[in-house]
């Protein structure tokens, strides 16, 4: 019975598919790729974020990661990254351009985590699959020979869609957002508009729309799979990305997943439309040529384990992951929080001696507010302007901390414990006990 | 039927979900916000006009008094011009936004940079230069200004000297009140009190977040940090910088902060203001937070009154022998601007130090 089941799952996983919904897939989400390459470089974005800081923040374990030192290498290296965009969406020499495409996006990415968004990692996430998954078995500039593909793989690029609109809905299951908050603070500034101000405004609406989009999350990649809520689970999704689109500044994130979504319309749907849209002809596929079939599987599968298994990570550390956010990142937090505040650091000499660091001196105004909230940040921060003083010849000093940070319209707490000397402290993945316990208070 | 069997227990686990799902938040006390984004942007962009129209009365008077062969009397009054044109200009710091900002140069980041240039100042003035618009920022401005009227004599030394340092000083005094004049004809004639009043929001640009981050940049850095904390030394392990006060020569520092917080203070408004950011946010339900902050603001006020009470108009003075209160005075500070930094701009929907970049 089970051996049946086992070998009827394993015919449907690898039974030959129309290729079409992957090719297409692929062509739009190296659009999607290029724009957002132009719209960042053309909005001065690679010489205000990358070149003019003097200072980046690493991820852990990726301090080798550097920008080249001359800014021109800079600008060719972005430049290489939306040429692979494109030898992506043409299908031509794909394992060259998916690889290169990867390597320069996630370059890009590890540089500073002061830019960590959700979609960026995503699409290292998807730029790492489209290595393994067959892309390029239809809609290749200059070859007109269709491949069959083998359906897992169409399954696998769903579990990858699906799970990032899954865990951003269970990652909604806390007190602060099912209590309406941060939506409730940022609906307030709504409240301005005509006609529907007030209602934008009440609260009511910010716990309404809390429960509602942590229901559509969690529910949007089962009733994508489903046939009879397809369409309708499809048009809810546009409509909610285009209300996120308008209400707050998420970049492309809205349009990314908007294409991601289309994954799940069926792979004879996607040819159907192509050829109304005279985008292709019918023809016949040719035998799949895929090589590597099994390494493909276990690179992709790895990689879903990761996707799945790293969110749940927060669980490693005591208290609220909003607060102390060990675990916060690669999980799918996807507009969760509110916070803001400030951090200034206090380095002390043994006669007792104060400086106070001008946070202007060493980072850009947008590095300013993002160390300012997250602790990782304040510690490497401290290490940075250790490094200064040591050069300037100061010895056996302290630096401390006076961080006061406000979460989700709270009065703003003590975030890094009074006292705490963060030259001592180490960087890694240990429990940083130099943060503040996050003593819950009503919102 | 096989519709109903899916929905069952996926309705159920939500269920379950929502009635385990701590609610926390009391938001019954949450009133409909009668007042509009409309009226409070009018309001203050009402309030702006009159300050920079009594800013704009204050640099006339200063530009039409009477600087040649004068005597000391004659002198000493235009000194208090000058005081009341600096107090003038610091209840406009913060409205360094939209027209405020003329080829991409910041009014504050042009006219009131502190400590001066003495000796480019001297030079310039020896040379009878009239061209301000290509001197550096350390040269041009309130500071410069000052230094040359209490320091007239000593700088020049005989009559042609002082009729070129008298020309160069009222050419000082004319680009300063010509950008003034221009700032205030932008809001009275230009029609930028209508485009203030319209650019509802709080995206970035928006009117409230124009308005909020030269609020917070004028608490936090002009103020907090360029007038109490360098010199005070607190950049500096605690060694006094006394030659980076505002006002070095006049030694009315602290009363220029003091104003200068004033000002951010009747800003930010009460809770009985009709239109305020105080009641602003009251409006939007964060009665609470406008309460807090409006008494820090007090509390803070009443640290300038106990420093001012002790040690007169003169920051030098107090930092000399008033140290523990200066640095209380900026403590309550601190506590201020985390309240408004934090909860205060999130409550406003506006994003602090905005610069171009995305977010999630």
């Amino acid at each position: 019975m089970i051996k049946a089941l086992i070998k009827t799952y394993h015919s449907k996983l690898n039974a030959p598919t129309s290729p079409y919904l992957l090719g297409a897939f692929r062509v739009l989400f190296a659009c999607a790729a290029i724009y957002s390459a132009l719209r960042f470089l053309l909005k001065g974005w690679v010489n205000e974020l990358y070149i003019l800081p003097q200072h980046h923040f690493h991820f852990y374990g990726f301090h080798w990661v550097q920008l080249p030192s001359n800014p021109l290498w800079v600008y060719v290296l972005f430049g290489l990254l939306i040429l692979s965009a494109v030898g992506l969406a043409t299908g031509r020499f794909y394992k060259v351009f998916s690889l290169a495409y990867f390597l320069l996006f996630t370059y890009f990415e590890l540089i500073d985590k002061t830019y960590y968004l959700n979609h960026y990692y995503f699409i290292s996430l998807m730029a790492f699959a489209f290595i393994f998954l067959p892309m390029n078995k239809a809609l290749v500039l200059g070859k007109n020979k269709p491949e069959f593909v083998p359906f897992i793989y169409i399954v696998l690029l769903r579990f990858l869609v699906g799970g990032v609109y899954f865990y951003a809905g269970i990652a909604k299951i806390n007190a602060d957002w099912l209590a309406g908050e941060p939506l409730n603070t940022w609906f307030n500034a709504f409240q301005y508009l005509p006609i529907v101000g007030d209602t934008i405004g009440h609260s009511n609406t910010a716990v309404f729309s809390a429960y509602l989009a942590m229901i559509f999350d969690i529910s949007l990649p089962f009733l994508l799979c489903f046939k009879k809520t397809r369409t309708l689970a499809y048009i809810a999704a546009l409509i909610f990305h285009c209300l996120t689109s308008l209400m707050f500044p998420i970049g492309v994130f809205p349009l990314i997943m908007s294409l991601c979504a289309l994954v799940f319309f069926p792979a004879p749907v996607w040819e159907k439309r192509l050829i109304q849209l005279n985008v292709i002809t019918k023809k016949a596929f040719q035998t799949s040529t895929l090589k590597g079939h099994n390494f493909r599987k276990v690179a992709l599968l790895a990689l879903l384990i990761c996707h799945f298994i790293l969110p749940w990570r927060y669980l490693l550390y005591p208290g609220n992951v909003m607060w102390h956010e060990q675990g916060f990142r690669f999980s799918w937090r996807v507009m969760l929080m509110e916070k803001n505040g400030y951090t200034e650091l206090n380095v002390i000499t043994p006669s007792n001696k104060i400086y106070l660091v001008d946070n202007s001196k060493y980072l850009t105004p947008l590095q300013v507010k993002m160390m300012s909230t997250q602790p990782d940040m304040i510690l490497e921060y401290s290490q940075i302007v250790a490094q200064d003083f040591e050069k300037r010849g100061f010895e056996k000093f302290k630096i401390e901390a006076d961080s006061w940070v406000s979460l989700n319209g709270r009065k703003p707490f003590r975030m890094i414990q009074n006292n705490v000397d963060l030259r001592t402290q180490k960087s890694g993945f240990a429990t940083k006990t130099w943060i503040t316990h996050w003593h819950d208070q009503a919102l | 039927m096989k519709f109903t069997k899916f929905l069952l227990p996926l309705s159920f686990a939500f269920s379950l979900l929502l009635s385990t799902a701590c609610t926390e938040k009391d938001n019954s006390q949450k009133v409909s916000c009668s007042t509009s984004q409309e009226e409070v942007l009018l309001a203050y962009a009402t309030q702006f006009n009159l300050d920079l129209e009594n800013c704009s009365s204050a640099f006339s008077n200063l530009q039409t008094a009477n600087w040649a062969s004068i005597s000391d009397s004659e002198l000493e009054t235009n000194k208090q011009t000058l005081k009341a044109a600096r107090i003038a200009y610091n209840t406009i710091s913060s409205y360094n936004f939209g027209p405020a900002i003329s080829n991409g140069v910041e009014l504050n980041d042009r006219f009131n940079i502190f400590p001066a240039n003495e000796t480019a100042i001297v030079s310039n003035a020896l040379n009878g230069e009239q061209d301000i618009e290509a001197l550096f920022k350390s040269q041009v401005g309130l500071e410069a200004i000052e230094y040359l009227v209490y320091n007239i004599d000593s700088i020049a030394h005989n009559e042609t000297e002082k009729n070129a340092v008298i020309q160069h000083l009222q050419a000082q005094i004319s680009a300063i009140t010509s950008r003034i004049n221009d700032l205030h004809s932008a809001y009275s004639t230009g029609g930028y009190i209508a485009e203030f009043k319209s650019n509802t929001g709080s995206d970035d640009g928006s009117s409230l977040a124009l308005f909020t981050n030269q609020f917070v940049q004028d608490l936090e850095t002009r103020l907090r940090n360029n007038k109490l904390r360098i010199p005070i030394g607190k950049f500096n392990g605690g060694t006094p910088l006394l030659d980076k006060v505002e006002g070095r020569y006049s030694n009315y520092g602290l009363e220029f902060a003091a104003q200068h917080f004033n000002k951010l203070k009747n800003l930010y408004g009460t809770n009985n203001d009709s239109l305020s950011l105080a009641s602003y946010l009251s409006c939007l339900g964060e009665n609470d937070l406008s309460q807090s902050i409006e008494a820090q603001f007090t509390t803070t006020a009443t640290a300038y009154e106990t420093l001012i009470a002790a040690n007169g108009e003169s920051l030098k003075a107090a930092i000399e022998n008033d140290n523990a209160n200066v640095s209380i005075l900026i403590d309550e500070h601190q506590k201020l601007v985390a309240l408004i930094k934090g909860p205060m701009l999130s409550a406003l929907g506006v994003r602090i130090n905005y610069t171009d970049s995305d977010g999630d």
